[in-house]
């Protein structure tokens, strides 16, 4: 495991099913510290159920959520998810959008606004805090949003789908961009994305879930360091890893 | 740039009014029709300039009468509005007699408040205060209902209480909504202060009104009529600069969408 080993979010035989159907069984991962891991799966086998626990946004039939040793399963507010659109309110401005994390934490507005702002332009965002979303192009709102999630950490952020909306070459500058900024700000990353090629550009370890109820199939290690370059995509190490990938995901 | 724009889009409907009025013209100066029935816009237009002090002082009145009434209106909706949807017993118990209510028609109301009341500014405020609420309350609900429950998940996620999500979210959310609603009660309310004016009381337009239509003098009718009308323009205005103001986001998602 990367970034020293230290252990910061640890998920323990995660279960969770609604109605008499069960979506999730016996879930169980672990993300070092700074790491980044993707999770991989076909739509329904419980992706977003997981993250809606990891979360706490709903509490789990079976299993615990823990974050730097203490447990969380089932309390919102301790691990920042960012979902699938970018949710900028559209009434806020970008500054106060982002600083809004802090603020629901009861950080005074200025003070909240400030170190807000002394991110700004660590991700591209100068000179639009006093902007609105409506006035950003779609990847500087997903940036906004990915610093929102981020001020919002403790050192740990879920990702649903984060660059999924984006057209093709916006998502490949933000990736660029995202596996410099990983390590600069020491944030820990487990990503949803249905896209095998980012998940094994990006991640240290990519995660199968698959079958109904969803489990987790295999972890794999990928193992050349990051930041990766797009010629990666192009070696037969890559191919090796996504030929392993397919046949889980189609078995 | 923009403002040309908006002054080229200005056009038709300056050109449609200015067509109606040279209609107008034609149909009273030309003798179609009796000028004691229809008074041609000149006659009214005098009409407006020698009256323009009474009218200006029974204008005020009116105007007064609605401004209290949407006031209270306003700030009743908001309350009762907000409990609702904080509290889903008292939407199911009181949304329904919201809607009951408003088929209660104005003028059956008026007399009423009229015996109740008296011939004072109460009645005719009470009556505005009543027909404006209701448009208020219910866009705000469905304001509130139309919040993205994604940015709500989102706001939870971050360890937001009901409150936070009502402040930061919710509420914002509904403002949209919330101006529609007042603006067309801005106009409600115009009409709302004349209808109670003409049951009984002893200044503003509906008064004066009810006292030129005696005397059968079309012409200054006629007057007044524009004179409600622009009362009306100079509220619904009113709501606008307050939307700008309140809401300044709005101007950047409209260019966005005409892209």
């Amino acid at each position: 495991m990367r970034g020293g080993g230290e252990i910061i979010l640890q998920a323990r035989d995660i279960s969770k099913s609604y109605g008499g159907r069960t979506i999730i069984q016996s879930i169980s991962l672990a993300l070092g510290h700074g790491e980044l891991v993707g999770l991989l799966g076909v739509s329904g086998a419980g992706k977003t159920t997981l993250f809606n626990v990891l979360s706490g946004l709903e509490r789990p039939d079976g299993g615990t959520v823990l974050l730097k040793g203490q447990d969380v399963t089932g309390t919102p507010g301790h691990i920042s998810y960012m979902l699938q659109k970018d949710l900028l309110l559209p009434h806020k401005r970008v500054v106060d959008n982002v600083a809004l994390p802090l603020v629901l934490r009861g950080r005074g507005k200025q003070e909240a606004r400030a170190q807000a702002a002394s991110y700004f332009s660590a991700f591209g965002l100068e000179g639009a805090q006093d902007k609105y979303p409506a006035q950003l192009s779609g990847g500087m709102r997903q940036r906004a949003a990915l610093l929102r999630t981020f001020l919002g950490s403790q050192g740990v952020a879920l990702l649903d789908e984060p660059f999924s909306a984006l057209d093709a070459l916006t998502k490949r500058e933000i990736h660029r961009w995202y596996m410099g900024m990983m390590d600069q700000l020491d944030l820990a990353t487990l990503f949803i994305t249905h896209d095998i090629d980012e998940a094994i550009l990006l991640a240290d370890r990519v995660c199968v879930l698959a079958g109904q109820p969803g489990q987790i199939v295999e972890e794999l290690t990928i193992e050349p360091p990051r930041p990766r370059e797009l010629s990666f995509a192009l070696s037969q190490e890559f191919l090796a890893y996504k030929r392993k990938i397919l046949s889980l995901l189609e078995a | 740039m923009r403002r040309q724009q908006s002054i080229t889009s200005k056009l038709p409907a300056a050109g449609a009014l200015a067509g109606v009025a040279l209609v107008w013209l034609a149909v009273s100066e030309g003798g179609l029709v009796p000028s004691f029935l229809l008074p041609s816009p000149v006659q009214v237009v005098q009409a407006l300039i020698t009256d323009a002090p009474i009218l200006l002082e029974n204008a005020g009145v009116t105007l007064l009468e609605a401004a209290l009434g949407l006031t209270i209106g306003v700030a009743a909706a908001l309350v009762l509005a907000t409990a609702m949807h904080r509290f889903r017993m008292l939407y199911r118990a009181l949304y329904p007699i919201l809607v009951i209510t408003q088929t209660i028609p104005t003028i059956a109301l008026a007399p009423l408040l009229v015996l109740w009341m008296g011939f004072g500014m109460a009645p005719k405020v009470t009556l505005v205060a009543l027909t404006t609420f209701f448009p208020i309350a219910v866009s705000l609900l469905e304001g509130y209902a139309s919040t993205d429950k994604a940015a709500a998940n989102l706001l939870r996620s971050m360890g937001a209480s009901r409150r936070q999500i009502f402040l930061h979210l919710e509420f914002p959310s509904a403002m949209s909504h919330f101006f529609s609603g007042l603006r067309v009660s801005a106009s409600y309310a115009v009409v709302g202060a004349v209808i109670s004016e003409w049951l009984g009381g002893f200044e503003g337009l509906g008064v004066y009104m009810t006292r030129v239509k005696k005397a059968y003098a079309f012409d200054k009718m006629f007057a007044v009529i524009i004179i409600i009308v622009a009362v009306s323009l100079l509220l619904m205005g009113l709501v606008t600069v307050l939307r700008r103001r309140a809401c300044p986001w709005e101007v950047f998602e409209k260019i966005e969408r005409n892209d």
